[in-house]
This record gives structure tokens, C-alpha cells and sequence, in this order.
């Protein structure tokens, strides 16, 4: 029982936080090697700076908030906010790392993407709760 | 009950998210067939670097840009005189540079013809010297300029044309000194199009205040400018100092100076070294940029950039950081938010900000307005176009 306590809170928090920063960063990975074929990116490779790349950067941040939801020991539809939390932190840094720089509104860039993340973690996560649900249902 | 749920899908969840990861990876640094052939064949052939639209590209500094090029290509003759020797340099039809050398009385002293591939210099037979010819391949790694023509046929006419070595994009004789044109030029005139003509001269001032508080003094360039004959301005700079001005009667108002201070926090000062054809071309692009501008009123709706910028823009527009409509959220870019940051970016080009303006907000209140306008743009979509409070902005 004790165990379960820790792995919850570990997904709950740490894992949920670094599950998030790991999505949106294999999703700029992803976007950053074919920004061109795949994406039809103009400018720099940045999920905002294009609809498909937008498209994969909050499906991967919204799978990793249901997994972690699904999983975690007390399944919460809050638990997409560590998520959340994570996807954002690893944003700022590739905006700010990227080689075009944070450019001239990246407070307001921050906002959006931060308010687009936060929403599909709390989607992903809230999906993940039912599907969890689901799964219990069925033992 | 959880516990064994926890088990049945933690690792279901790793197993995902290691092949996301793994498959991420092998996207980026996936080879293909035709690569490894390539490879396979000896690798001859050298990848092209693609850089992914608006990827910023910063040139040397120390290198003109290419609006400098684009000025200095529609330049049709450039005259050069160092004491008593003239050397004319034009472009002719057949795309080739020419310089000619001739003393003050107009006797022959040489000629070169220079291409992109290939310099040819042909010496007069002078009273102790025998005529040479020279055919060499072009080296310099410049783009050849009617400047950089007319140095180098100067040199050769004075050092003569044996035993040479490039040193700094120009022919020299391996045992000669490098020449300093700048300091030995004594005029230059650049015959440009439209009939503009900008002349260099070089003249002592004694110490006088060009703005309050900033003295200039001792040596400096003058470059007077007309058009069609009619005086059409001047251009001055201060070797000392450091300090180049102008004034372009009906298009600017008073003097327009720059100094190392304006440059110090962008660039660290001067970028370059600026010579004295640079003043010549400098002097005639502010007269043709200012002389549109008032014609067409097309740059930024008559809401200029600050004085540092507006010199970067004329000769390494490639470190500009900005790009065109919503930087960072280009997916906009079609939307009505576009006007919001296209407004922002002519607030932020007219006040010389950057993105440090955001956090470092106590150094320009000009920058804080341009930010709070693409805010209350961003969130009511008000149009803040800056050009429209001119009280606030002074455009």
C-alpha cells in the first residue's frame, strides 16, 4: 500500500511533470527534423509557427497527460495541470534556445501556448480519468 | 484494486512513451538510401545547408551587406585622387571594372580591367620603367567594387606589378608595404545614378558641439552631394571621433548624427571600418532611401527606425531580429492579430527595442507603450497603430 502511495505520488507530481516536458519535446524533435516535408513550416521550427506542428505538439502533450492520469494512483482530472506545468517549462526553453530567438512578443507567445497546453493536458488528463474508469469497470 | 491496475498499465505507458522518443529520434537522424550511396561513392559531393525560412543569418560585420553592393553597383564612375595622380574607374558594358591612371596633367600612368575571375594591368612605360602587363586570377574573396578597382590600380601604377602577394583582398608586391588608401586619398568622387554625385574631401575642424553636450574636433571627411548639379546635402566624418552626420536639406530635419554610443549596445561600436567610399555611398543612400520615403511614404508609414538602426538596416539588414507578422505565432499570421504585430514591429523599429525591452522595462518608455499597444491589440484587437499617436511617438 505503501508503494502505491509513492508511485501515486510520484506520477501524480514528478513523473506527470516530467511526462509533459518529454511530450512537447519529442514533439519538437519531431517538428524540427521535418519542419519542412511534413510540416510546410515557414520561419523557424516552432509548434506555433504552424497548424500541423501545432496539431502534433498538443496531441503528444495530451496522450502524455491521459497516460499519467490513467495511471496515477488516485486519478484526477487536476493531475493534467503537473503536465501541464512540464509541456510549459519545456516550451520556454525552446523558445528561448531556439536559433531564431524568443522573438519580439514571446511574452504574449508564452500565454498562448501556455493556455493551449494547459487546456489539452486538462483534456488529456480528463480522458485519461475515464478511460481508467472504463478499464475498472471492466475488472 | 489500484495497485493492480497500476501494474497492468505502467508498462503499457512505458512501452509508449520509449517508442515515441525512439521514433522522434530515428525521424531526426534518419539516412536515406540515396545518402548512403553517395556516401558509398567517395562523398564528392557536399550537402546542401538549407536554413528553414526566417532563420536568422548574421554576415560578418566587418563585410558590407548587400544593400551596400546594391548601392555601390549602380555607381557609374568613381574618381579618386592621391596628390597629383587621378585614377577614374567605371563600369562598362562588357560587365568588367575598368580604372584608368593618370597624372594631374593627364599623362597615362596604367590601366587595369578587372571580372569576378580574372585582373589584367597593363603599366605605361615610364621615364626609368618599362611597360608590364599582368594577368592574374582574382583572389580577393570581395566582390569587386569601382573602390576597390581604382586601389588596386593605384597601388600597382605606384608599387609596380612584380613579385605580388594579396594581403586584404588586394595585389601588392611581396616586399611593399600595405597601403592605407583612406589616409592617403586626398578626393573621391562617385558619379552615381540619377544624376546624384557624392564628393569627398578631407578638412580640419577645431573643436565645436555638434549636439548638446557631444564636441567633435581635428580631422574629418566631408562629402558634399548633388543632384543634377544642385546642392543636395552633406556628410560628415569625424576620424577621431568616430562620429559620422548629415543633413539632407527637405528631407531631414537639422543634422542626423550617429556615434559609437548609439552602436555600443547593439554592436559594440562601429561595426566596421568605414572608408572613405562607404561615406560616398553612405551620404547618396540616406538622399535615395529619404528622397522614396517622401515620394512614396512606403517605409513603415513615414515612422522611421532610430538612428542606429537605420544605418544597420543599410548595411547588415541580415541582423535584423525581427520578422515580418507575428514572431513566434506566425500560425496567425492570417488572422487580425497580424496588424497588432506588424504595428508592434514598427513601434519597436522606430524605438530601436528588442525583446529585452520586455523584462528590462525601466530603460525606455517608448518600448513599454509599444508593449502594453500589442497587449490591448492582442486582447480587444484596438487598433494601436503607433503612427496614429504621433503626440506619443513624435513620427
Amino acid at each position: 500500500m505503501s508503494l502505491a502511495c509513492v508511485v501515486g505520488l510520484l506520477m501524480a507530481r514528478a513523473l506527470g511533470f516530467a511526462a509533459g516536458a518529454f511530450a512537447f519535446w519529442v514533439a519538437h524533435v519531431l517538428e524540427r527534423a521535418h519542419w519542412i516535408d511534413w510540416f510546410h513550416g515557414e520561419y523557424d521550427p516552432w509548434f506555433l509557427n504552424s497548424g500541423r506542428a501545432i496539431l502534433v505538439t498538443i496531441g503528444a502533450v495530451a496522450v502524455a497527460s491521459a497516460v499519467v492520469a490513467a495511471l496515477a494512483a488516485a486519478p484526477r482530472t487536476a493531475t493534467g495541470l503537473t503536465v501541464a506545468a512540464g509541456a510549459f517549462a519545456s516550451m520556454t526553453l525552446v523558445l528561448f534556445l531556439k536559433p531564431a530567438g524568443p522573438g519580439s512578443i514571446f511574452p504574449i507567445v508564452m500565454v498562448v501556448g501556455g493556455v493551449l497546453l494547459l487546456a489539452v493536458s486538462l483534456a488529456g488528463a480528463w480522458t485519461g480519468v475515464r478511460l481508467r474508469r472504463l478499464f475498472r469497470a471492466h475488472d | 484494486m489500484r495497485v493492480p491496475s497500476v501494474k497492468r498499465l505502467a508498462p503499457i505507458a512505458v512501452a509508449i512513451v520509449c517508442f515515441g522518443g525512439a521514433a522522434a529520434m530515428r525521424a531526426a537522424t534518419v539516412q536515406t538510401p540515396r545518402d548512403a550511396s553517395t556516401q558509398a561513392r567517395g562523398g564528392q559531393v557536399q550537402t546542401v545547408r538549407t536554413l528553414p525560412p526566417g532563420t536568422r543569418v548574421a554576415g560578418d560585420p566587418g563585410k558590407r551587406g548587400d544593400t551596400y553592393y546594391w548601392i555601390e553597383a549602380q555607381t557609374v564612375r568613381s574618381t579618386l585622387r592621391v596628390g597629383d595622380t587621378l585614377v577614374v574607374s567605371d563600369r562598362r558594358g562588357d560587365g568588367k571594372l575598368h580604372a584608368k591612371v593618370t597624372d594631374i596633367a593627364g599623362n597615362d600612368r596604367g590601366d587595369l580591367t578587372a571580372s569576378s575571375t580574372v585582373v589584367q594591368y597593363r603599366s605605361a612605360a615610364g621615364d626609368r620603367v618599362e611597360a608590364q602587363n599582368l594577368l592574374a586570377q582574382n583572389d580577393s574573396r570581395d566582390r569587386p567594387t569601382l573602390h576597390w578597382a581604382a586601389a588596386q590600380a593605384f597601388g600597382l601604377s605606384k608599387d609596380g606589378a612584380a613579385d605580388l602577394v594579396w594581403d586584404g583582398g588586394v595585389m601588392r608586391p611581396r616586399r611593399a608595404g600595405k597601403r592605407d588608401l583612406d589616409a592617403e586619398a586626398d578626393e573621391v568622387e562617385t558619379v552615381w545614378a540619377n544624376g546624384i554625385v557624392a564628393r569627398l574631401t578631407k578638412h580640419d575642424f577645431p573643436p565645436h558641439e555638434i549636439a548638446p553636450g557631444r564636441v567633435v574636433q581635428g580631422r574629418a571627411w566631408v562629402t558634399d552631394l548633388t543632384a543634377n548639379g544642385v546642392a543636395a546635402g552633406y556628410s560628415i566624418w569625424f576620424e577621431r571621433d568616430q562620429v559620422f552626420a548629415y543633413s539632407l536639406p527637405g528631407l531631414t530635419e537639422g543634422l542626423v548624427w550617429i556615434g559609437p554610443e548609439h552602436l555600443r549596445a547593439q554592436y559594440g561600436g562601429w561595426p566596421f571600418k568605414p572608408d572613405v567610399a562607404w561615406l560616398n555611398l553612405q551620404t547618396i543612400a540616406a538622399h535615395h532611401f529619404r528622397s522614396l520615403i517622401a515620394k512614396q511614404g512606403f517605409v513603415a508609414r513615414n515612422c522611421e527606425p532610430q538612428k542606429p538602426n537605420r544605418l544597420a538596416q543599410f548595411f547588415f539588414p541580415t541582423l535584423s531580429a525581427n520578422e515580418p507578422g507575428c514572431d513566434g505565432l506566425h500560425w496567425l499570421d492570417g488572422t487580425m492579430v497580424r496588424q497588432c504585430c506588424d504595428d508592434h514591429d514598427r513601434c519597436y523599429a522606430k524605438n530601436g527595442c528588442t525583446a529585452s525591452s520586455w523584462w528590462q522595462f525601466w530603460k525606455s518608455w517608448s518600448c513599454d507603450f509599444c508593449n502594453m499597444a500589442v497587449v490591448s491589440c492582442f486582447a480587444v484587437g484596438s487598433d494601436m497603430d503607433p503612427c496614429h499617436s504621433r503626440a506619443w511617438w513624435g513620427c
